[in-house]
Parts: C-alpha cells; sequence; structure tokens
C-alpha cells in the first residue's frame, strides 16, 4: 500500500512539472509548422513502464489536468489520453518489449494517436476545423519531433519511476548477471 | 498388447480434463484482473464521455466552467512564475529555429522591404495631401490606441492543440480584461478574450475565432468580413466584398471598426489584419480572398488588450 501511494504520488508530480513544462514552454514553441506535445509521450512512457491499468489512470489524470490548464472542453483529452496510457500498459503485458527503439515507436504511436483522437473528437464536437493537407502536414511534423525526443522522454520517466517500482525485470536480470557473470543459477553445470 | 477395453479407458482419462488446484487458482486470478482492467477502462471513459457532454452542452456560468475557471485562476500565478522560469530554455528553443529560418526570413523581408520603401513614399506623399482634410473631419482622433486602455500582457501558454487556436495571457479582470476585448501583437490584431479569470485570460486567435472580424482593403476600400479558413489555421480569407477586381495580391486588409455580427467584437478601425496572397481569378461575388495574418500568431510573446471599447 505504501509502495502504492509512493508511485501515485511520483506520477502525480511526473504528470504536473510535464503539463506545466507542456504549457509554458513547449506549447510556444513552432518547428517546421509543428510543435512538440511532452503530455502523450509521458502517458505512454509511464504506461510501458507500469502496465494498463496504472496507464490508462494516470492517462485520465494528465488528460483532466490538461484540459483544466488550457480551458478546453473537460474530458476531450482525459479520454485520449486515458486510452493512450492503457494502449501503451497493454503493449508491455502483451509483448514485453525489450528492444530500444520501443520507446520511440511506441511514442510516435501515441502521438499519431493522440493527435487522430483529437480531429475525430473535434469534428464529432463540431468544430469547424476539418481536416486539410496543412493540418495533416501539422500532425506528421509533431509526430516526427516528438518521436526524436521520444526516447529521452522515456529514460527521464523511467529514472523517475523505478526507483518506486516494486519489481522492475530489467533490474532484476542485470543484478543477476552481474552475481551469476550472466548466466541462470539453473545453467550452471 | 493392450486390449481394446483398455485403450477406451485412457482415450477416455486423456480427454478428461485434467483440472489442478493450482490451474484453477491460476485462471481464477487471470480472469480476475482481466475483468478488473476492463471495468477500471470502461469506468474511466464513461466518466470521460459524461464530462465531455456536461461540459460541452452546459452553459458559461455552469458549475464545471466555475470550477474550470477557479483552477485557471490557482494556475495562472504557477504558469507566471514557471514561464519566467523557463523563459531562458523557451529563449534557446526560438534561437534554434530562428537558425534554420533565418535565411528565408532575410530574402522575404528583402523583398518586403523593398515593396514597404515604395509604399511609404507613395503614403508619404498621400499623407500630406490628406492631412489638412482628416484635421478637418477630425480624423486625426485615432492616432493610437491610447484612448482604449491598452493592457500590456505577456503570454504565459501557447495552444494546446492544433486545432485549438488560443494563448494564454497574464492579465485578467483585475486589470481591467473583460470577455470581447480585441487583443493586438506585433501592431496587428492577434484576437479576441474569451475567457477571463482574475489575473489571467485566454485569447482566441484569430485563425480561430468563431465570429468574424469586419474588414476593409487598404488601397481600395473595399469591405468585407474576414473569417477563418477552415481547415487552414494560419489562414484567413475575406468574404462578401462588392467588388473583387479593385483588391489584389499584395493589398493590407486592415480593421474596418464597424460590428461585424450581433456577437461579434467591436475592433478599433485600421488595425492590419494581414495581407492578400491569393485572390480569385474568376469574377464572382461569393468568392472568398486569402490573407496570412500580419504578425506571425505562433510567435508572440506579449499582446496588448483593449479594454475601454464597447461590447
Amino acid at each position: 500500500m505504501a509502495e502504492q501511494t509512493h508511485v501515485g504520488m511520483r506520477l502525480a508530480a511526473l504528470g504536473f512539472v510535464a503539463v506545466l513544462i507542456q504549457v509554458t514552454v513547449l506549447s510556444q514553441l513552432r518547428i517546421l509548422g509543428g510543435e512538440t506535445d511532452l503530455s502523450p509521450l509521458v502517458v505512454a512512457a509511464a504506461g510501458l513502464l507500469l502496465g494498463a491499468v496504472p496507464g490508462a489512470i494516470f492517462g485520465f489524470g494528465v488528460g483532466m489536468f490538461v484540459d483544466l490548464a488550457f480551458a478546453q472542453t473537460l474530458g476531450v483529452s482525459a479520454l485520449i489520453f486515458c486510452l493512450v496510457g492503457y494502449g501503451a500498459g497493454r503493449v508491455r503485458e502483451l509483448r514485453a518489449p525489450e528492444a530500444p527503439v520501443t520507446p520511440l515507436a511506441l511514442g510516435a504511436a501515441a502521438t499519431a494517436v493522440a493527435a487522430v483522437g483529437y480531429a475525430i473528437l473535434e469534428f464529432l464536437l463540431g468544430v469547424d476545423n476539418p481536416i486539410s493537407l496543412l493540418l495533416v502536414r501539422d500532425i506528421v511534423v509533431t509526430v516526427v519531433l516528438n518521436s526524436l525526443i521520444a526516447i529521452p522522454v522515456h529514460s527521464v520517466v523511467r529514472r523517475w519511476l523505478v526507483p518506486a517500482l516494486p519489481d522492475d525485470p530489467r533490474r532484476r536480470r542485470r543484478r543477476r548477471a552481474y552475481t551469476t557473470g550472466g548466466l541462470s543459477p539453473l545453467s550452471r553445470p | 498388447m493392450a486390449a481394446p477395453g483398455d485403450a477406451g479407458a485412457a482415450d477416455a482419462r486423456l480427454r478428461r480434463p485434467t483440472r489442478t488446484l493450482y490451474c484453477d487458482q491460476h485462471l481464477l486470478v487471470h480472469d480476475k484482473t482481466v475483468r478488473r482492467r476492463r471495468a477500471v477502462l470502461a469506468l474511466l471513459v464513461v466518466l470521460s464521455l459524461i464530462l465531455i457532454s456536461a461540459s460541452f452542452g452546459g452553459s458559461s456560468s455552469g458549475g464545471l466552467h466555475t470550477v474550470q475557471a477557479g483552477f485557471l485562476d490557482v494556475l495562472s500565478p504557477i504558469e507566471s512564475g514557471a514561464n519566467k522560469v523557463l523563459t531562458p530554455v523557451h529563449d534557446l528553443f526560438n534561437a534554434i529555429s530562428d537558425v534554420f529560418n533565418a535565411a528565408g526570413q532575410r530574402d522575404s523581408l528583402r523583398k518586403q522591404n523593398g515593396v514597404l520603401r515604395q509604399e511609404l513614399s507613395l503614403a508619404q506623399a498621400r499623407a500630406r495631401e490628406n492631412a489638412d482634410a482628416a484635421a478637418i473631419l477630425g480624423l486625426d482622433k485615432r492616432d493610437d490606441l491610447s484612448a482604449d486602455a491598452p493592457v500590456t500582457a505577456d503570454v504565459i501558454s501557447g495552444p494546446p492543440t492544433l486545432y485549438v487556436s488560443q494563448l494564454g495571457i497574464d492579465a485578467g479582470s483585475s486589470a481591467g480584461v473583460a470577455v470581447g476585448d480585441p487583443a493586438i501583437g506585433d501592431g496587428a490584431l492577434v484576437g479576441t478574450v474569451t475567457q477571463v479569470t482574475g489575473n489571467s485570460a485566454k485569447v482566441t486567435l484569430i485563425d480561430g475565432a468563431s465570429a468574424p472580424v469586419a474588414g476593409m482593403d487598404g488601397p481600395s476600400g473595399e469591405t468585407g468580413l474576414v473569417t477563418t479558413d477552415a481547415g487552414n489555421t494560419n489562414l484567413l480569407t475575406l468574404n462578401f466584398a462588392r467588388d473583387v477586381t479593385k483588391i489584389h495580391v499584395g493589398d493590407q486588409i486592415v480593421t474596418a471598426g464597424w460590428q461585424a455580427t450581433d456577437h461579434a467584437s467591436i475592433f478599433p478601425p485600421n488595425i492590419p489584419i494581414g495581407t492578400v496572397t491569393s485572390v480569385p481569378s474568376v469574377v464572382d461575388p461569393g468568392a472568398s480572398i486569402t490573407i496570412t495574418p500580419a504578425t506571425d500568431l505562433g510567435a508572440i510573446d506579449s499582446v496588448q488588450v483593449l479594454t475601454r471599447l464597447p461590447h
């Protein structure tokens, strides 16, 4: 229970700082017409590290904070980031990806899902801003920019969350490799 | 050699499901985990949909909007502080971006400079001719915006998504800012204040505004309604001009100074809106004229909110 509270507090701090950086710095920087969006990357990284349920809850919380901070229609970002966090968590649970490029691929996918999700929801809510080539170009630029920072963001999120996690398979494997010379005790003669 | 009866019994044993205590427990735990996971997701999705329905359909004075305004009130000092602390980071990114865009901007500005020199000489000549007439008519009362009680505010947040053209500023109702006030940035029209809290406000940019702006072609005086270009977040259109043949590419579009619709804001006259970038080749009264905003709406650091205008 104490561990869960510890993880929850770290997640809350992570979400708060990430959205604050997004609001104050990244939302004001346009690069090649697009802009970096930290929120889906942080949610996807948390989902990848913690699993589907914590990922979905964290995504919902971050989305609510984004909606409140940007004075948007409440629930739109919460719904999208909740699904992004859940999806990233399911990737971890089903595939247990170990490849170094996993955060990059997942970050790109999370950004694309968030951007397209926004487009669909805004369209359903009747906002007069249909998909155009310019908008598609901006979405592609945002996905590319987010892909570039996905691995560093995942690394930062991992460094922040891992000390609070009760069991990290990679850490366990490293420890075993250190004590047994890389071999499982079962494989020793 | 086994008897046929023995073989049948063995088959029956094999077909019987092997049920062990460990397997049952494992499946039970797995089912419980799956059910819990799905229940949490369903709960969050339903909660989001309820919030969307309540927030989208609710009035601006409803409970959710009050909560949102209260949250913004609490957050705006933090945003403002973080914005100041992170200004060096912001400047660093801007400097990197400027390096990439510098060459293109230099060439574009050189061309623009040449055109502007010609226009300046022409305008100075016309200004001398019109000065006496303007003085007689009393039109020189609007030399600057000081009569509109401008409030200078720093931008503390940018557009949240590609679909929302909105800025957050660090001046609110305590500084006299009200919903509907026009915002000016870099000497051009930027947008309208659409949400106000005590110490902060949200400005909806002109490329995302729902209400039109009454615009006028500078050289010809043709008027029309400036609206967003649906799907193109960085462009505007001028509609309902009576004679589009009088409007040419490169013309400056300025505010006309009258209210476009009942719900639109009143903007002071002669504030630059943008430059005409394309005119329909076929003469069509219903055709739209494309305008590029006079200022880069994605790179505004501070704005002036005109607080003493009738709404």
